[in-house]
């Protein structure tokens, strides 16, 4: 069992995630926005983030290079999700910290094991 | 003769002066009126494309014709990597891009090489449509569909004439360089070549104005309003050239001009017709009337097409000065195209363009823009003299400016109902207000700067200034 | 009143009408703002009740929920869900009556409704959604929406036999465009046989190259020995046909016919070898490749050079992949 955030602004692929983690027994919190997630992230550090790229306020990079930037939360594994399929977006995530990358649409089944693998990396 | 019979005759002149300013103004706007209601009609019939049509050109990636994008590029070094990596990762199964190289004196070049680790290819040039000398041409080792063609520096016509030379595709897509395309704009642009069969020669889209807008990396990131004034006029402007004049001559097979921003053509009939004039500095709109031309003088079945979509992201200039430049040169670039092929002006033998697009043109550009400046004097001058009914004055404010704010807002009611591209209910008030203020003032300021575009044609005037603009996203 | 009079007064009422629909518009805009926060909870609730009633759990189930919203919510979890899950929200779906009003929509007289309506059905993909969509593309009065439901059908892969996808879009009449080449890869894999048949009656030398480009499409070996038949045909564009639908089939049965085009009289032909070379991947054609660099035809020349390239890093190309991914 796991402390999971997901940082997207899309109420129902956020609920349909969060209904199959809590299903699998992890603990899960949703930022609607990249700030929010930031705050939330300081607050109390979650296990895994599960970060949107497309976000209003603070866009899913940017989160991504404050997360990496702060020592205390540099080392939490980040998934990107991205509507987009441009090279370059999952080259620049990779090298700026993300752990796994996913492009929309995905099925959420995948999501679940590439977290399940990055979790079991991490314990 | 005697000082009675001079001033009957005076007054006549006046009167009758008066009666023409009032009838080319209220057929412009019954014109415009005209167009809004097809518009209307054109969006609320429209089937957008599908998503299941999308998933069969992705399934079946080899049926959309490739695309050659021709991007010139003048002293553009601080922003050229950008854009070129924008323009790669554009949404297609299969587009080139070939950036020409128009003789920039910084070091666009170079930093060309440099960022795409371009070499020497030494490529044939298919067609050669430019006037002066290529220097060379370079291909990327590492985007095979990257290249870069350097030669003298001449005008934009002529470096896009030299790109069409090096494309190899069947479609050609002409950008400026600061155009900034909607990531999946090509491929919606494209499109009516999967539903043609063989009669469409060109496709337009529609343009709308990037000042107030957050741009990133070459590619539009969130869509906003500029704070000043005058760029948030043009986008009323744009919308209503492009939601109304547009959809509506493009649904009567009447589409004159396909903005240089960004136009997609058959790149046979672009060489047939031997791509841009270099004389006019109305290059796109002279380009579509001589395809028309050509094509009906053969007697060829034939189709121009327009995408209501937003397609491109363009600057518009933030400064009266760059304003009247650009207007002045758009005013020329008609009146050259229309003393060109003015044999084509009622001529029945060119159909619909002859008998009726043209006289439009005649009546948009030449006849408007005078007659309206006149009738603001003219008109109550004539009632302040008693010469005639100061209902007529009043009469000629209403369909001049009231008319004006109708369309205009007319206009963004259309856009808001089919579209539905303006950020916030916020927003959408600002440009409806700037849609009813534009007609006090901005309207009458773009005539001005028109009726310099005049005394350039006759003088024949050929030396432009570049336009000044305000960097994007730096606003 | 004079006639000036009555413009005044005309141009009044339209511009104060025209700026009370836009006033309309902006309210409309405004009160949707208002309600975005309230409407993305709804959402998740709907969602939610819905994982919620496919997994078997107690579930909410609120009136104030629009079918509309129902709906679109439906639309996102749907393409999420696999097996027995998505049988059970189809069921569901069924039982809450918005399979119902999909179906009443696309028997709306507007054409847009009706394709809106074409769209939820493609989505759903159930037995009684493809059901009517056959339906619309057989008897819809209108071209625009027939062709509609063609595609819908097609990325479903349910539409009907090639004979009848060509009658009921009336492609006969009327030369090929792109669209009809896709529907007809489309039914390839389904309807190789009577693909087969529709080439031995008589049909028009476009539309018959048009079928055996689609042929490559099958995915099925067994076509090969009739591409080889018609690799000899007189006509250029059925043996351009021949080897784009040999280059698509991706088997090495076809070298010898491609190879074999390569000295092709006609240039358009030359152009398809060589390109089904690159993709084949045809070492043994470097050979003749390298002599045809001096070919007479501009237009060959230049594929020549691609084929070539594409050839010698063909066996890179794998390892830049991993690189990226």
């Amino acid at each position: 069992m796991a402390n999971i955030l997901i940082a997207d602004d899309d109420p129902i692929l956020v609920e349909i995630l969060q209904f199959r983690l809590e299903g699998a027994g992890h603990n899960v919190r949703v930022a609607g926005d990249g700030q929010e997630a930031l705050n939330m992230i300081k607050a109390r550090a979650p296990d895994l983030v599960v970060l949107d790229s497309m976000m209003p306020i603070l866009s899913g990079p940017e989160v991504l290079t404050a997360l990496k930037d702060d020592p205390k939360t540099s080392r939490i594994p980040i998934v990107m999700l991205s509507a987009r399929k441009g090279e370059d977006d999952v080259v620049a995530a990779i090298k700026s910290g993300a752990s796994e990358y996913l492009t929309k649409p995905f099925i959420p089944q995948e999501l679940l094991v590439r977290i399940e693998m990055l979790l079991g990396q991490t314990v | 003769m005697n000082i009675e019979t001079l001033k009957i005759v005076a007054a006549d002149i006046i009167l009758w002066i008066a009666f023409a300013c009032f009838l080319v103004v209220a057929l412009r706007n019954s014109i415009s009126l005209l167009q809004l209601a097809i518009a209307g009609w054109v969006f609320s019939t429209r089937i957008e494309p599908s998503e299941s049509a999308r998933e069969l050109w992705r399934r079946y990636a080899d049926l959309a014709l490739p695309v050659s994008v021709i991007a010139p590029a003048f002293n553009e070094e601080l922003s050229i990597v950008q854009s070129v990596k924008a323009l790669l990762a554009l949404e297609h199964p299969d587009h080139e891009i070939i950036v020409v190289n128009d003789g920039s004196a910084d070091s666009t070049l170079d930093v060309l090489i440099e960022a795409f680790d371009m070499e020497p290819a030494d490529l044939p040039q298919l067609a050669e449509l430019q006037k002066t000398r290529i220097l060379g041409t370079y291909s990327s080792r590492r985007f095979a569909n990257l290249l870069v063609v350097d030669k003298e520096n001449g005008r934009k016509a002529d470096a896009v004439n030299a790109g069409i030379g090096f494309a190899r595709t069947p479609l050609i897509c002409i950008i400026d360089a600061d155009s900034i395309i909607e990531t999946d704009g090509l491929l919606r642009a494209s499109e009516p070549f999967m539903f043609d069969d063989g009669k469409l020669v060109a496709v337009g889209g529609a343009v709308r104005i990037a000042n107030g807008c957050t741009i990133k990396g070459g590619a539009l990131q969130k869509i906003g309003i500029s704070k000043g004034m005058l760029p948030r006029f043009q986008v009323v402007e744009y919308l209503r050239a492009f939601l109304m004049a547009r959809v509506a001559h493009a649904h009567t097979n009447t589409l004159m001009l396909i903005s240089g921003a960004f136009g997609l053509f058959r790149r046979s009939t672009l060489i047939e017709v031997g791509g841009y004039r270099h004389d006019t500095v109305g290059e796109d709109l002279e380009l579509v009337v001589r395809l028309h031309r050509h094509m009906r003088e053969q007697n060829r079945d034939y189709q121009i097409a327009f995408v209501p979509d937003i397609v491109c992201w363009t600057e518009a200039p933030a400064e009266l000065g760059g304003l009247d430049n650009q207007r002045g040169r758009w005013q020329q670039g008609a009146m050259e195209t229309l003393q060109r092929h003015r044999r084509m002006i009622f001529n029945p033998r060119y159909g619909r363009i002859g008998m009726l697009a043209m006289p439009q043109i005649v009546l948009e550009d030449i006849l408007g823009p005078p007659a309206e400046l006149a009738g603001y004097l003219v008109l109550p001058a004539a009632a302040l003299l008693g010469l005639l009914s100061p209902w007529m004055a009043l009469a000629f404010f209403f369909v001049s400016v009231v008319f004006g704010c109708a369309l205009s807002v007319g206009t963004l009611a259309l856009e808001e109902k089919q579209l539905r591209r303006t950020p916030s209910a916020r927003d959408l008030t600002k440009l409806g207000i700037a849609a009813v203020v534009e007609n006090f003032g901005y309207r009458q300021i773009n005539l001005w700067y028109r009726l310099g575009g005049i005394k350039r044609f006759f003088r024949n005037d050929t030396t432009w200034a570049a336009v000044p603009r305000v960097g994007l996203g730096n606003e | 009143m004079n006639v000036y009079q009555n413009v005044i007064i005309g141009t009044a009422v339209l511009a104060t009408s025209i700026m009370l629909v836009f006033m309309l518009l902006v309210f409309r805009r405004y009160l949707s703002e208002r309600a975005d926060a309230k409407r993305d909870q709804i959402d998740r609730a709907i969602t939610k009740s819905y994982l919620r009633r496919v997994a078997g759990y107690p579930y909410d189930n609120a009136k104030s929920w629009t079918k509309a919203r129902r709906l679109s919510a439906i639309m996102r979890i749907l393409p999420l869900l696999r097996g027995g899950e998505r049988e059970r929200l189809l069921q569901i779906v069924e039982l809450d009556g918005v399979m119902g009003s999909i179906l009443r929509r696309s028997h709306s007289l507007r054409e847009a409704e009706r394709v809106t309506a074409i769209r939820h059905l493609q989505r759903i993909r159930s037995e009684v959604c493809i059901g009517r969509l056959r339906e619309l593309l057989a008897r819809d009065p209108s071209p625009r929406v027939q062709l509609e439901a063609a595609f819908a059908l097609a990325a479903s892969e349910s539409l009907p036999p090639p004979r009848e996808t060509m009658r009921i879009l009336g492609m006969l009449d009327r030369p090929p465009k792109r669209i009809d080449v896709a529907l007809l890869r489309a039914t390839a894999p389904h309807y190789r046989e009577q693909m087969v048949l529709l080439l031995e009656g008589d049909l028009s030398r476009q539309w018959r190259a048009k079928i055996i480009d689609s042929l490559g499409w099958s995915g099925d070996m067994r076509v090969l020995p009739f591409l080889e038949r018609s690799a000899n045909d007189l006509d250029p564009e059925i043996r351009c046909a021949v080897l784009r639908a040999s280059a698509k089939l991706n088997h090495p049965g076809a070298a010898e016919l491609v190879l074999r085009a390569l000295k092709d009289r006609e240039d358009a032909v030359r152009i398809q070898a060589v390109n089904a070379c690159a993709t084949l991947g045809l070492k043994e054609a470097t050979g003749t490749l390298l002599q045809m660099r001096h070919d007479e035809q501009l237009w060959v020349r230049l594929r020549v050079d691609q084929a070539l390239r594409k050839l010698s890093t063909r066996s890179q190309e794998p390892a830049q992949l991993r690189a990226v991914g």
